[in-house]
């Protein structure tokens, strides 16, 4: 097993004081922090080999092109997935709008039923909402149960041939649930619904492999997996692609093949297809950096820390009277492994969420308070605002503990 | 940032309830935690000129947003509307006695109140 502490050595910004007190960063849910390795590609890039892409015949653009391709083969690998099923988009929200408009415009119509469940962050929802508006499709939404976890049952109840699209998350940005994927694609086979799977916060915890996992689309962002902002990932199965059920949603430069005055037809490279104008080279470099680094440490070891962490947290936080923890908090079997990555969020009884990550900046502690981007699970449970602390490979045991001592002074500024 | 005046002022707010016969009433939501804060306006012409009368206000939220809300009521009933529509984050920050001006991440916590009494004015202009 790695250790986390010689790992932030790695991570030049968790040197730095705030509030003159040392940075304590548990807000990586939102995004994470980038190891040295990550900065040092993408200046070495840019210093040495930068040039556009596949626009012309000189040294510095062979260059570029080169990287650029590595880059995005040590992405695609890094995920299970071919080179050719890869989209560099900027996020997950941009992967999921491209889904939106370059499979969902084609493919529905009034009658269908998009199926999502009330945990997905906002980019997964408002995406569908709008998807359903245009084209008169009825989206439809499961809920969830007090742990956080989805209602199999109702999902299965609310299957019908009508139901082209199911669209959830990996892993819930707020209760921290990992979903049954593998059941979903399952359950979608029977109806011949395309699924969507947004594994923002699956990704930096979780080993990937989009081939073995049978889903349709999947939606990526690099920058909390320690890649840089900018750089996104949309893994499309590539049978969609070949068949054309998914087509480009972006048009100009680089994604053609011939353009006449009359039409243009487009790349013969699947993914080049996608690829309108001048991609964020420097960013993919930036995130194939990262897969290289996580590759080091390990997925396996990566998941395992994120679990330690997780256990650890909530066995802390069980301590503190004042708090109400959110999502699962013990496994579905007592032989299972708890469904939960990731994060732990939580209400502090009395003190505003706000107020409470407020307190803990004062003390140097970088955690997230809000909805999340998630209001329609907010609303749900009668949550007006949570705070959420969510983990990295960086992130020690020692950093919780500095957390929980530092929820005492909450009670104390609070009176609570 | 959390000095007892502040807190003080969250724990028991001023001019916290409704109006029985309010001009206006609105609500304003600051949509990153759903802190809301419901505003009654009594508005009254005075030498041709339109002052708020009375305020009372409700909501549930952070201490910044309550505090806030609290000191802005108790400075602005018997004044002017447009002495009103002056007011800007600065004062809220002076009004809770902030050293130094709040963090990105407040600032929709301070200015809540003042956003629903400026929406309630704007409102009202718009109905006469």
């Amino acid at each position: 097993m790695f250790d986390p502490q010689e790992i932030k050595r790695d991570f030049p910004i968790l040197t730095k004081q705030v509030h003159g007190k040392p940075l304590i960063y548990l807000d990586n849910g939102a995004s994470s922090q980038k190891p040295q390795a990550v900065l040092d590609a993408i200046v070495e890039y840019y210093t040495r080999h930068y040039a556009n892409v596949h626009r012309g015949v000189h040294q510095l653009s062979d260059e570029s092109t080169g990287v650029w391709e590595n880059s995005k083969k040590i992405i695609a690998d890094f995920f299970g997935a071919q080179t050719e099923e890869l989209i560099m988009v900027r996020n997950t929200t941009e992967a999921l709008n491209g889904i939106a408009y370059g499979w969902g415009s084609h493919n529905l119509k009034a009658g269908d039923v998009i199926l999502t469940t009330v945990m997905e962050h906002h980019s997964n929802f408002v995406t569908w909402q709008e998807l359903a508006k245009s084209t008169g499709a009825e989206l439809k939404v499961v809920a969830v149960d007090a742990q956080g976890r989805i209602d199999l049952k109702k999902m299965e109840s609310l299957l019908s041939t009508k139901v082209k699209l199911i669209a959830l998350g990996f892993v819930s940005n707020v209760t921290g649930t990992v979903n049954p994927i593998k059941k979903i694609v399952e359950m979608s086979r029977k109806v011949h619904a395309r699924v969507v799977v947004d594994a923002a916060q699956a990704a930096p915890h979780l080993k990937i492999n989009f081939a073995s996992s049978g889903v349709d689309f999947m939606a990526i962002s690099g920058h909390k997996m320690l890649g840089p902002m900018g750089a996104g990932v949309l893994l499309v199965k590539k049978q969609l692609l070949e068949l054309e059920e998914m087509k480009p949603w972006l048009f100009g430069g680089g994604m053609i093949n011939d353009v006449t005055i009359a039409k243009a037809t487009y790349h013969q490279t699947l993914s080049e297809r996608f690829t309108a104008g001048t991609p964020d080279v420097a960013s993919a470099v930036g995130l194939a950096a990262a897969c290289q680094y996580l590759s080091r440490i390990g997925m396996d070891e990566v998941e395992q820390h994120d679990r330690n962490l997780v256990a650890y947290t909530l066995e802390q936080l069980a301590t503190v009277p004042e708090v109400s923890v959110i999502g699962p908090t013990l496994p579905l079997q007592p032989n299972q492994e708890l469904d939960r990555v990731g994060s732990v969020a939580f209400i502090y009884n009395g003190v505003h969420a706000h107020d409470v990550a407020q307190v803990l900046d004062s003390e140097g502690i970088a955690v997230r308070s809000g909805h999340h981007c998630t209001q329609p699970l907010h609303d749900a449970c009668g949550w007006q605002a949570t705070i959420r602390i969510s983990f990295q490979v960086y992130n020690t045991i020692q950093d919780i503990d500095v957390l929980i001592n530092a929820l005492s002074k909450v009670k104390k500024v609070f009176n609570v | 940032m959390y000095t007892e005046d502040l807190l003080e002022e969250s724990r028991s707010p001023a001019n916290y309830g409704h109006l029985s016969n309010p001009t206006v009433t609105v609500s304003e939501k600051n949509s990153s935690c759903g802190d809301e804060i419901v505003v009654d306006v009594l508005i009254k012409e005075k030498n041709n000129q339109q002052l708020l009368s009375d305020l009372k206000w409700q909501g549930s939220g952070c201490a910044i947003s309550q505090a806030s809300m609290s000191l802005l009521s108790q400075h602005i009933i018997g004044k002017s509307i447009s002495e009103i529509n002056q007011l800007q984050q600065s004062d809220l920050e002076s009004f809770l006695g902030l050293e130094q001006p709040i963090s990105y991440g407040r600032i929709k916590c301070l200015t809540l109140g003042l956003q629903a009494v400026k929406k309630s004015i704007t409102l009202l202009s718009e109905v006469q």
